[in-house]
């Protein structure tokens, strides 16, 4: 186990190296330079001089080949130090520390709320398959499985935002939030992420109860349900006690798969709804030639999915007694 | 099969979009010579340039009309177009008794007779733009899998026949790029693009979803390459390329077949979500993405109509992807296939 988890990071070492390498190769190469950007943004009306702009990329590092760049980026990282955003004057992780939460926020209670609702969808499906009830839920899973998120999130927006005027549009607080007491301010936000915690959850949830659904159909067939049956022991225990035990397994497993998604998963939903979180913050930096924040975002995305998947091989071998790393 | 016949009519619209919306003529006979000016939506440089020369300017009944009173036309069924405010003299057919002709601008162009699915802020027809935006999601789907699709056979099979250190490496080499961020690739990929067209989404598209096919063929490939087929083949000394091309991969193409149809929904998925974010192809383009970030940004407006149809439009289409998908796995796994019984 040991030895197949030091391989598997070794390997996840190297793969970190080659897609940081690629994408600060690929955005070295995006068209626009963020010190002329800088430079017309603080001076609108005088001149900028050959030598102010050597002067600014040098600052930012932009006077060397993309590979040197590269390689000392790489060394900053090595020692904790993500570099400064051009943008925000700021170290780069404590300029998305700041904005994690939010995005934390919102994905996070979305899947809370998908495992608390697809559990129990998931098994009555299973419960009463083949019925009406079942075919007609099923079919409606699938086609919110097949909403788009944006679709979806745009719906939303339209009906209860613009037409009932129920919840706010977009942004996370209202233009008083800091007159508001903390009862008000908790309630304010509340509504603020209301919609955007929907648009997040319904995909999920569709998804997970139809997964739920195919691994405990393949568990019913079981020697063990049959046995189980026969013993006496009523559907509803069976169903709950014995089968469910089982289809926990992928289930479980999937949580690490998510990991990656419950950060990237949030780029254009948070887009749609002008939540200052994560995405927005990556969006921005692309626009704006943030290199560094766009560098961190890309080597927090991809640290996260590895680690996703290490979980979810780990996990499996943990609940799975039959699964073993030899 | 409903989602089949559904893709169908789909390509069906894609292909005959011309004909069906839209203010150039199907056929057209202009000073003696029979042409095709519809043909100009696909391609700007198919539309004959006699038009031009002779100053049409786009508006084709009225020029017609002027230039040869012989000429005669076969119009599209509905005279609106995707790129343009069609204004109300332009149509000799429309019955003069209606007040305002003009396409609606702002929020006023609710659904109507004139316009079923109501008209842009810019009073642009968006029932001519979901049209003509087919176009764009069928070529989206079936161009980016194709490039997927072939990436990801070549791989797969390459790995699942020679195993050794070819599997080694290639499959390394789809772990990597499954770890990769697709999005975060897409947009960095766009970005050094100084002018993105459709066409460079979809290579983008295409050369970042081709793993799981990939992963799914080599799968396959390690099965079938132990047949006695296979070794019967090698007996008879058919090549490495041959087996591999002709005998294995005609046997693999169905199960490879479940990812590339939800990799279609995906694509298609991904191309709205980019022009919908801005990131896409360039605005007058007619995609369904277009549509619906102009629908965003006037959503204060409550055009409901540019939110919901082209909403309406994606869902549909990556539905019946997904549907005709689950249904080939079904067909194609013999578990599932068990469990239906």
């Amino acid at each position: 186990m040991l030895q197949y988890l030091v391989r598997r990071m070794l390997w996840g070492l190297l793969t970190l190296l080659l897609i940081t390498f690629v994408i600060y190769g690929l955005i070295r190469f995006m068209p626009g330079d963020p010190a002329l950007l800088k430079l017309y943004q603080e001076s609108s009306d005088k001149k900028i001089t050959a030598e102010q702009i050597e002067q600014q990329r040098k600052m930012y590092g932009l006077d060397q080949p993309f590979y040197i760049a590269y390689v000392k980026w790489l060394g900053d990282v090595l020692t904790g130090n993500l570099q400064t955003s051009f943008a925000y004057k700021a170290p780069v992780s404590s300029v998305i520390g700041e904005r994690i939460g939010r995005t934390l926020m919102l994905t996070i209670n979305s899947l809370i709320l998908e495992y608390l609702l697809a559990i129990p969808l998931g098994l009555y499906f299973t419960a009463r398959s083949s019925r009406l009830d079942e075919r007609s839920g099923s079919m409606l899973l699938f086609m919110l499985y097949s909403l788009p998120s944006f679709c979806g999130a745009l719906f939303l927006q339209l009906w209860f935002a613009v037409y009932l005027e129920w919840l706010p549009l977009h942004g996370m607080q209202s233009d008083n939030y800091e007159q508001l007491s903390t009862l008000g301010k908790t309630w304010d936000l509340f509504k603020h992420a209301l919609l955007p915690v929907a648009a997040f959850t319904y995909g999920g949830l569709a998804y997970y109860s139809r997964f739920l659904k195919a691994t405990m159909n393949e568990t019913v067939r079981q020697d063990y349900i049959r046995t189980a049956r026969a013993k006496g022991i009523g559907p509803l225990k069976v169903l709950c006690w014995h089968a469910f035990r089982n289809s926990l397994i992928p289930l479980v497993t999937q949580i690490g798969l998510t990991l990656p998604a419950l950060l990237s998963g949030a780029i254009i939903l948070e887009r749609i709804f002008s939540w200052p979180g994560i995405g927005t913050l990556f969006f921005q930096s692309i626009l704006e030639r943030d290199y560094p924040i766009i560098m961190g975002l890309v080597l927090m995305f991809s640290i996260l999915t590895l680690l996703g998947q290490l979980l979810a091989d780990v996990l499996y071998a943990f609940v799975d007694p039959r699964v073993s790393y030899k | 099969m409903v989602a089949l016949v559904t893709i169908v009519l789909l390509f069906l619209v894609a292909l005959c979009s011309p004909a069906i919306v839209g203010t150039k003529p199907i056929v057209c006979n202009y000073k003696g010579n029979l042409y095709f000016p519809c043909l100009g939506y696909f391609n700007p440089k198919w539309e004959n340039p006699i038009f031009i020369k002779d100053k049409f300017r786009g508006v084709y009944p009225r020029s017609l009309k002027q230039k040869d009173a012989e000429s005669w036309a076969v119009w599209p069924l509905v005279y609106q177009d995707p790129y343009r405010r069609v204004k109300a003299d332009e149509w000799h057919g429309v019955p003069s008794s209606r007040e305002m002709l003009d396409n609606p601008v702002q929020n006023h162009g609710k659904p109507s007779a004139h316009n079923f699915f109501g008209t842009t802020p810019y009073g642009v027809d968006v029932f001519a733009g979901m049209v003509h935006g087919t176009r764009i999601a069928v070529l989206v789907g079936f161009v980016s899998m194709g490039i997927a699709s072939f990436i990801g056979i070549t791989i797969g099979a390459l790995a699942g026949y020679f195993r050794g250190w070819i599997d080694v490496v290639l499959s390394r080499l789809i772990e990597v790029v499954m770890c990769i961020p697709t999005l975060v690739l897409i947009l960095a990929l766009i970005s050094v693009i100084a002018e993105p067209t459709v066409w460079h989404l979809m290579a983008i598209i295409g050369v970042t979803s081709w793993t799981s096919i990939a992963r799914l063929t080599r799968a396959e490939f390690l099965k079938l390459r132990e047949m006695d087929y296979v070794a019967a083949a090698r007996a008879l000394g058919a090549s490495h390329v041959r087996i591999i091309f002709i005998h294995v991969l005609r046997n693999a193409l169905a199960p490879v077949l479940v990812p590339i149809s939800f990799g279609v929904a995906a694509a298609i998925l991904i191309e709205s979500a980019l022009s919908f974010l801005g990131f896409g192809a360039p605005p007058p383009n007619p995609s369904w993405g277009n549509l619906l970030h102009l629908g965003q940004d006037h959503i204060l407006g409550k055009m409901w109509w540019l939110v919901l149809f082209p909403g309406l439009g994606i869902f549909l289409t990556v539905l019946c992807y997904n549907l005709v998908g689950e249904g080939l796995q079904e067909a194609t796994d013999p578990r599932l296939r068990q469990a239906g019984k």
